[in-house]
This record gives structure tokens, C-alpha cells and sequence, in this order.
């Protein structure tokens, strides 16, 4: 037998234990070193789900109707499946709005709508109050229970342990739940303590779990073996009947809305999130949390009900009465402090977040809107604020407490959670719906919230109070005695779990109702804007000041914000502002829309956002652009994402099409400084002979009494001169067809070495006038080409001729080389002349590129021959090159395949 | 001729779907685990090893479900589109 003062003592020290780590968590959040910036306390922290309603009321629902418990945590871990779409883009929409509850989203999506803010606070008000009072009984209870007290002997109001649970419980949520007025409503104090909780309990469960299974029990094995052998127990192992699928359904999917539904989970979960990415881990550790806090539920109903026949204990406090049954009363003790765990924490998160949806959606608009108030002179509003949601925190836990005592003895511990859950449901269609469906209107929402409510109210929670005997007993049978209102068989529905009942109607009623009205009715501008902001809130400009007109100075806003937050949290944040839009707000006189918009969201997260909106508009002039603008800017913001997208490809074609074009016009410069030069040139070829041409003629005609001889000379020189200019424009035209591709190719196949003897012959008499060896030396066998030989011989001449022309007369002598190659043949005429520089032989194959220097030194030809050479064979698909030692002579080798290429191969080689 | 062990390939390089789509797929996986019919199936009593075959598949299914889970998220590249820096995280 526990004695009293050591579980009081013991739970003092817990408590006191909860306050230090909160205390040490804001410390380090004061000094920029988080604790709490981890997704392993995110996702414990979201656990706070699990209360002692999971603690101890889970074993006697196992005990009652087996694995029905487990609904309940299955639909958590299938919404948290969806938690990186649904939750992530909650997450994104709150911080971004600076949404601080649940109250506040619903009534910021549907336009900042105060009413309906206020509306989702009453109904989370009233829902939630069960749920809270159920912690506080189960606190109490367990109490009793660890003292072998009977059971609801609550005593007198100062021996009643809920009362002072209930007391420190207050004082922990107005302590490190309301610490100061933030924009963003973060108490990392608060969730280091939740989080520490959620450790504590599952251990805590998870011991008990442990000691039953192999320290009472021998195993799984031996457990569930003695328990088959009792028909009733071995029922609990199976899921039942037909009408029983149907609650698991229903449960299921209840649970699964309301992880996100209920004002606590939000509040740790969209609220409290300090990096969008913890979600991910988060997906995957509650569900594990869950599965471990819930793997001994089954076998602890199991012994507990073996170990207790005849319902002398109530199953809701086998876990602790197990172990002392077993005399293990320090497991006993741990166990309860797990449970208190589990109650502390769904209590403390609840309250805050309750406090602050009372505060800004429910009595701020109010007090905001009472004139004689004089709120609006009052510079400094932060206390008040303060101060209402500490009041609201006491009276919230007081009231749960009440709700306690006189009530809280006609149900099961799992009967009131359903109750609270459902309530929750209820805020589903008009949260999710609102988050995917741009279409849904205010009033929408507003019929939707009502009817559910309603509904709930009349077939949950009224029986309740008709069952505890607050109303008639007859209300059961439904009002006035007619059977079709009974509220447990509303229009004669029955046969299914009072909850299930409630929910398929309630939910019938507030989807049905959402979903027509959002239909039949319009949506105003700022509905319209605040729709886009949500359901877009992945996509694109989020700035809601596009949509606001007008003008404000910046000392009013300065002050407004002053008055909400205080004056140091006030200018840290113009200061960030001013950081990130590299402006010096204190030296602005007029506010841009950015600015008002940044005020109203600052705003928004101490007051709610329909307050905030208020207060903006009562300093600012102007408003938000009317509905047919808002729609034109929201159509012009899809518009202008496609035609960008559009644009975007666009531009990236033309940018390759330029680059092509930037190319081709490069080419031409080039040509066209090629066709200059070779203009220039050739007219400077053309003026040398002309030159000497004319002067002679000249002397000849201004001289008519010259000697006959020299006259002879001198018209000799005039004919060659002739020559060499008519050779000169021969071959210019040559060129030019040959590279313009106009020049005819006859292709037929000839023998190489023929081509070379006959270039011989025709360059015989050359060689003999400079008295120069000419030798040819030709293989017995050599493939025939095809090719064009006219063409063929042109290239061998020009090659032999220039030979000639560099080689001493006398001394020079020329050597023709066939050689037959795999493709194609190779001839090469080398001479023993002076050779070409090493910087000559790049360029010797260009127009009007001569070896020598051209001003001195009267070169010989044209300069254009090996020009030719090599156009020809870049037609006819060779190549040419030249191997030279200066002084030791100079090799030309050209290439010429089997098959001289076609003209449209040819027209493709590059640098033809 | 040998066709190159590469070439047919080319076929499972598709994009590999998102984070988005296998979670959704893991929904859907829970879906059919945790409701009927399936369950229906193995709740009709029966025993395992000395175990109940609705308390065996029940636990079975949710801890492969977070294995699942487990697996899509820690394989998955990081986020790749995180809150903007424009909102800073207000303190």
C-alpha cells in the first residue's frame, strides 16, 4: 500500500521536474541555442496526442471490445502518410499568414471573418471542455486508485487531488504558455516539457507492459494461451461483426481528420514547428511512437481481466492495478506518473492553445469593437492581451474541473474522448476543404461549422447531460416523445455506436451544408484573395499587397504595433523588415502597401487575423481593391505563369537561333573581308603588268626614232606582259568558278600515272629552257581513279611549273613520286630548290601568297596556282600539303581518293 | 550480334516519382491494410504460434506500414523547395 504523501510527493517532484525543463527550454530559446529544433522532439511533441485517455482508457476499451482501441491510432498513422502534402502546406499558409490557431486559419481562409472565428472558438471551447475534464478525472481517479480509496470519493474541495493538479496545471500553461506576445506563438519551454512527457509516458506504459507480459506472465505465448481459454477474453481477439466494421471505418477516419482537427495537434504541430522539414521525419516517428505506446494495450486488458474477474476493478485501471496487485508498487507509481504525464501535457497544450483562440478570435474583436472601451487610446494593449489569455486559462481548467464534478462520473474514460473528437471533426470540411478548394465561400464555411455543430450537440452531447441528469431522462426518447428525434437513433438510424451515429450525420449535415451554400453563394474580394493565398501557398507571389490600395503613415503603423506587441518586439521587427527590404523604415513617412501588409500580418499573430484587419484599417486609408480587380490581378497571375513558361521556351529558341545567326554573320565578315582582300590583290596583280605595258607603249610612242632593236625588245616585253596578264585573269576566273562551284567535273576513270606523264610532256619544254632534270618515278602497278582529269593534270602542271620556277637554272632537279595508298593515291613532287620558311608553309596555299618578298624581289607566276591546287582537290575530296627544310628544297604531296567525291559531298566539306 | 547489357535499359530511367507520390502511394498501402475487407479477413479469430492472428496482423501491418514510411523518407533527396528566405522564422 502506496502512502499518500509519497505519490503526492512524487508527483510534486514530477511536476517541478516539468517546469525546470521548460524553464531551461525558454532559456535556450532566449539565447538563440533552440532545443527544440530538432524533428525528434517535433515528433514527440506531436505525441501529446496520446493522453491519459490513451493511457489508461485504452485498456478498457481492449477490455470491452478488443481491438476497437486500435482505430484511434490507425487513423493518425494513415494521415500522417499525408502529412508532407496536408500538414507541410498548413504549416506553409501559417507562417506565412502568421496564424497562431485554428480558430485563426479557418477565419483567415474565409476572408478574416471574425465571426466565424469566434464561431470555431466556441465550438472548440465546448468540444474540448470534456476532454480536458476527462484528464483531470483520470488524474484523480488513479489517485484514488493508488490509495485503494473507492473510486469518485472526491471529498471536499481542498482533498480533491484534480483540484490541485488542476491548479498547477493553470500555473504551468500561464507560465510558459503565455510568457510575452509573439508574433509567432512559439514556447519552446512548452514543447521541450511536452516532449519530455511523451518520453516519460511511453516508457512508463511501456514498463508496465513488460512486467505483464514477462514478469506476470511467461511470455506472449503464455498469455494469450491462458486467455483462450476463456471464450469471453478469447472474443476480444477478433474485430466482430459486420455493424462493427462500420465503427472501425468510422473511428478511423474520425482520428484521422482530427490529428490535425484538434486545437492541441495544431498547436504543436503547425503552430510550434520551427522548420517545415522536421515534418519529414515526423511522418514515420509517430507512427512508430504509436505503434510502441499501443503494442502492450492488448495483453494488459487480457491479464487484467483474468486477474480481475467479475468486474471488481474498472478496465480503465488494470495498468495500474496490475502491478499492485503484484505488490510492484514502485511500477505502480511509475505507471501513475506516466499517466499524469499524459494528462499534464494534453492539458497544457490545450489551454494555450484555447487561451489564445478565446483571446484573439473570441474577446479581442469583442473589446475592439466596445467603444466606450476606449481600447483604441490605450497605448499599450500587450498586457491586456496577457492577461486575458491567462484569464482564460484559469477558466478553462476550471471549468474543465467543474465539468468533473458534476458530470464526470456516467462515462467511461473513452466515451468522453469520442465526444471531444468528434466535436473536432468538425473543423475538417472547412479546414481541408479550404486548403484545396479556392471555391469555398464564408458563409459556406459559416452553414457548414453551424450544422455540424448542431448536430453534434444534439445527438452527443445533450444525451450526455440528459444521461448525467442535467436534462429530463425523457430527452433520450427524443423531444416531445417523438421516436423519429430520438438523438441516439436520429431518423431511426440505430444499431450503431452512439458516436459513429453522431458523426455520419453531423458530418452529413456540415459537408452537405459546405458544400451547397460554397456553391450557391459569392465570395467577396478578400475572400477571394485569401482563398488564392491558401490553396497557391506552394505556388508563386505571395504577397497579399498586391491586392491593397491606400496609404498609411508610418508613424501610425509604428504605433499600432507598438501598442499589441510593446515597443522593443515592435522595432526588432520594423528592424527585420527593414533588413530584408534594405530600407530604413524610421526615415519612411508614407507606408507602401508592403509595409501595411507586414504591419497587418505582425498583427495578426498577436491579435488573430480579423482583429489585425480591423485595427490596420482604422490607421489606414484605402482598402483592398474590389472583388473584379482582385479576380483580373488572380487571372492575370495564372496568365502571366503560363505566357512565362511560354515566353521561356521562346526565348531559349531564339537565344539558340541567334547564337546560330551570330555564327552565319560571323562567316560572312569573314568572307566578305576575304573577297576584299582578294579584289585589292587581284587589282594590284592586275596593275603591275598593265603598268609595264603602258610605259612601254608609252616610250615606244613618245620615242618614234628608237632603234629597231631595242624596240624589238621592248614589244617582246609588252607581249609577255600581255601574257602574264591574260594567264592572270585565266586563272582568277578559274578560281572563282572552281570555288563558286559553277565549274562543269567531268568524272571518268583514268590511270594516275598517265595524268603525271602527260603533265610531264606538257612541262617539258619548261624544264629544258631552265636545263633541269625532271624524273618521274612510277610504281609497275597503280590503282586508277576516277576522277576529273582535265582537272587532275591542271594540279600536277601547276605543281611541276612552280617547281621550275623556284629552282636554279642548271643545278634544279625534280623528282614525281606515285605512291598507292589503301584509299586513294599520293603524288608528290619534290624539288632540290631553296625550300619554304617554316612560317610560309601555313599560308603558301593562299591567294597571292608568295614565298619572298614581293616588294624586292619580282616573283615569278601568278601567286594563285597552288590557290588552285588546292580547291581542286578540296572538290574532288584530296588534300595537299607541303614538307620543306629551308635550303634543302620543298616536297608537295597531294591526296586524291579512289573515287573523287560527288559535288554535293563536296559542297559540305568544311573550308572549301 | 549481342545486343549491349545497357540497352534495354533505357526503359527504367522514367523520373523516378516524388516524395509526394510515394507517400500517397503509403496511404493508400494503410488503406487497404486497416480497413475491410482485408480486415475482415484476418479478424475472424484464429491463432499463430500461441497468438492471435488479429493482434499478430494487426501489429504486423502497422509496423511494416512505418517501415515504409521509414524507408520513402529517409531515402528521399532533401526538400527541394523550403520556406523562402523572405519569411524568416519570427522569434
Amino acid at each position: 500500500m502506496l502512502q499518500g504523501w509519497i505519490v503526492v510527493g512524487a508527483s510534486f517532484l514530477y511536476l517541478s521536474l516539468l517546469f525546470a525543463i521548460a524553464y531551461w527550454g525558454d532559456r535556450r530559446a532566449d539565447q538563440g541555442r533552440s532545443v527544440i529544433a530538432t524533428p525528434y522532439i517535433y515528433a514527440l511533441s506531436i505525441a501529446v496526442y496520446c493522453t491519459s485517455w490513451t493511457f489508461y482508457g485504452s485498456v478498457g476499451r481492449a477490455s470491452s471490445s478488443g481491438p476497437h482501441f486500435l482505430p484511434i491510432y490507425l487513423g493518425p498513422t494513415l494521415m500522417a502518410c499525408l502529412w508532407w502534402i496536408v500538414l507541410r502546406k498548413m504549416v506553409r499558409i501559417s507562417k506565412r499568414n502568421r496564424i497562431t490557431s485554428i480558430a485563426d486559419f479557418i477565419s483567415s481562409r474565409y476572408g478574416k471573418s471574425t465571426l466565424l472565428g469566434g464561431l470555431v472558438t466556441v465550438i472548440a471551447v465546448v468540444g474540448i471542455m470534456p476532454y480536458i475534464s476527462l484528464q483531470l478525472k483520470a488524474v484523480s481517479t488513479t489517485f484514488n486508485v493508488l490509495l485503494s480509496a473507492a473510486p469518485g470519493e472526491a471529498g471536499s474541495l481542498f482533498t480533491d487531488t484534480s483540484f490541485y493538479v488542476a491548479l498547477s496545471l493553470a500555473a504551468f500553461s500561464i507560465l510558459f504558455g503565455t510568457r510575452h506576445i509573439d508574433a509567432s506563438e512559439h514556447h519552446e519551454g512548452m514543447v521541450a516539457a511536452i516532449a519530455f512527457e511523451s518520453v516519460v509516458k511511453l516508457i512508463a506504459f511501456v514498463a508496465v507492459g513488460v512486467f505483464v507480459v514477462w514478469g506476470v506472465h511467461d511470455g506472449w505465448g503464455d498469455l494469450f494461451g491462458k486467455a483462450a481459454l476463456d471464450p469471453a477474453i478469447a472474443k476480444l481477439f477478433t474485430i466482430g461483426s459486420v455493424a462493427d466494421h462500420g465503427n472501425w471505418v468510422v473511428i478511423t477516419l474520425l482520428s484521422m481528420v482530427v490529428i490535425i482537427c484538434l486545437p492541441r495537434q495544431f498547436q504543436v504541430a503547425v503552430v510550434e514547428n520551427v522548420d517545415e522539414t522536421h515534418i519529414r521525419k515526423a511522418v514515420w516517428l509517430f507512427p512508430l511512437y504509436l505503434v510502441l505506446i499501443n503494442l502492450f494495450v492488448l495483453p494488459i486488458a487480457v491479464a487484467g481481466l483474468m486477474r480481475f474477474p467479475g468486474g471488481t476493478v474498472h478496465p480503465d485501471t488494470f495498468v495500474l492495478a496490475l502491478p499492485m496487485a503484484h505488490q510492484f508498487e514502485a511500477l505502480a507509481l511509475f505507471a501513475f506518473i506516466g499517466g499524469l504525464s499524459a494528462a499534464t501535457g494534453m492539458i497544457i497544450v490545450e489551454t494555450v492553445a484555447l487561451s489564445t483562440m478565446v483571446c484573439n478570435d473570441l474577446v479581442m474583436p469583442v473589446l475592439l469593437r466596445l467603444r466606450w472601451l476606449k481600447l483604441h487610446e490605450r497605448s499599450d494593449l500587450s498586457r491586456l492581451l496577457l492577461a486575458i489569455r491567462r484569464g482564460t486559462i484559469v477558466l478553462v481548467v476550471y471549468l474543465g474541473y467543474l465539468y468533473v464534478r458534476l458530470i464526470g462520473e456516467s462515462f467511461a474514460l473513452v466515451t468522453i474522448g469520442l465526444v471531444s473528437f468528434a466535436a473536432a471533426a468538425q473543423f475538417a470540411p472547412a479546414m481541408l476543404g479550404g486548403m484545396f478548394w479556392k471555391g469555398a465561400t464564408q458563409k459556406g464555411a459559416f452553414a457548414g461549422l453551424t450544422a455540424g455543430f448542431l448536430i453534434w450537440m444534439y445527438t452527443l452531447l445533450l444525451p450526455s447531460f440528459a444521461r448525467s441528469g442535467w436534462l429530463p431522462e425523457s430527452f433520450l426518447d427524443g423531444p416531445f416523445g417523438i421516436g423519429l428525434l430520438e438523438p441516439y437513433a436520429l431518423f431511426g438510424l440505430s444499431g450503431l455506436d452512439h458516436v459513429t451515429h453522431s458523426l455520419i450525420w453531423s458530418m452529413i449535415g456540415n459537408l452537405g451544408a459546405y458544400v451547397m451554400v460554397s456553391l450557391l453563394t459569392q465570395q467577396s474580394a478578400i475572400e477571394r484573395i485569401q482563398a488564392s493565398l491558401f490553396v497557391d501557398a506552394f505556388r508563386g507571389d505571395q504577397r497579399g499587397s498586391r491586392f491593397w490600395r491606400g496609404s498609411a503613415t508610418v508613424a501610425d503603423l509604428t504605433a499600432l504595433v507598438v501598442r499589441f506587441v510593446g515597443a522593443e518586439r515592435a522595432e526588432r521587427a520594423f528592424a527585420r523588415y527593414g533588413r530584408t527590404r534594405g530600407v530604413d523604415v524610421a526615415s519612411l513617412r508614407d507606408a507602401d502597401a508592403d509595409l501595411v501588409n507586414f504591419v497587418e500580418r505582425l498583427l495578426a499573430g498577436a491579435i488573430g487575423a480579423a482583429s489585425a484587419r480591423v485595427m490596420v484599417a482604422s490607421v489606414a486609408q484605402g482598402e483592398i481593391v474590389g472583388l473584379h480587380e482582385v479576380m483580373e490581378i488572380l487571372d492575370e497571375a495564372s496568365q502571366v505563369i503560363a505566357y512565362s513558361q511560354q515566353l521561356e521556351t521562346k526565348s531559349r529558341e531564339l537565344e539558340i537561333a541567334t547564337e546560330d545567326l551570330r555564327d552565319a554573320n560571323e562567316r560572312l565578315k569573314e568572307l566578305d573581308r576575304l573577297k576584299d582582300e582578294f579584289i585589292s590583290t587581284v587589282t594590284h596583280e592586275l596593275r603591275t603588268p598593265l603598268t609595264s605595258i603602258r610605259s612601254f607603249s608609252e616610250i615606244l610612242h613618245d620615242n618614234p626614232e628608237i632603234d629597231p632593236e631595242q624596240r624589238q625588245q621592248f614589244l617582246m616585253i609588252i607581249v609577255r606582259e600581255s601574257e602574264r596578264l591574260t594567264r592572270l585573269i585565266n586563272q582568277v576566273l578559274d578560281l572563282a568558278k572552281i570555288e563558286s562551284g559553277n565549274a562543269q567535273w567531268d568524272i571518268v576513270t583514268v590511270d594516275p600515272r598517265d595524268v603525271i606523264r602527260d603533265a610531264a610532256a606538257a612541262t617539258g619544254q619548261l624544264f629544258k629552257d631552265k636545263a633541269m632534270i625532271l624524273r618521274l618515278d612510277l610504281p609497275d602497278e597503280a590503282p586508277v581513279v576516277r576522277t576529273d582529269r582535265d582537272r587532275l593534270m591542271q594540279v600536277v602542271i601547276n605543281l611541276l611549273s612552280n617547281a621550275v620556277k623556284f629552282c636554279e637554272a642548271g643545278r634544279g632537279e625534280v623528282t614525281v613520286r606515285l605512291l598507292a595508298l589503301r584509299d586513294g593515291v599520293e603524288v608528290c613532287v619534290g624539288d632540290n630548290g631553296p625550300g619554304i620558311p617554316l612560317a610560309a608553309q601555313s599560308k603558301i596555299f593562299e591567294k597571292f601568297q608568295q614565298v619572298g618578298d614581293t616588294m624586292t624581289a619580282k616573283p615569278e607566276g601568278t601567286g594563285l596556282g597552288l590557290a588552285i591546287c588546292r580547291s581542286i582537290l578540296n572538290r574532288l575530296g584530296g588534300s595537299i600539303r607541303v614538307e620543306s627544310t629551308p635550303g634543302r628544297g620543298a616536297t608537295f604531296c597531294f591526296f586524291h581518293p579512289l573515287e573523287a567525291q560527288t559535288a554535293e559531298a563536296a559542297e559540305a566539306r568544311p573550308g572549301v | 550480334m549481342a545486343r549491349p547489357p545497357h540497352a534495354h535499359r533505357g526503359l527504367r530511367l522514367a523520373r523516378p516519382s516524388g516524395l509526394t507520390e510515394r507517400l500517397g502511394a503509403a496511404f493508400l498501402l494503410g488503406l487497404v491494410l486497416f480497413m475491410p475487407p482485408l480486415l475482415a479477413v484476418f479478424g475472424q479469430g484464429g491463432w499463430l504460434a500461441g497468438i492471435p492472428v488479429a493482434f499478430l496482423y494487426l501489429f504486423g501491418a502497422w509496423i511494416a506500414l512505418t517501415l515504409v514510411l521509414a524507408l520513402i523518407i529517409e531515402r528521399a533527396p532533401p526538400d527541394e523547395a523550403p520556406l523562402p528566405p523572405d519569411e524568416p522564422a519570427e522569434r
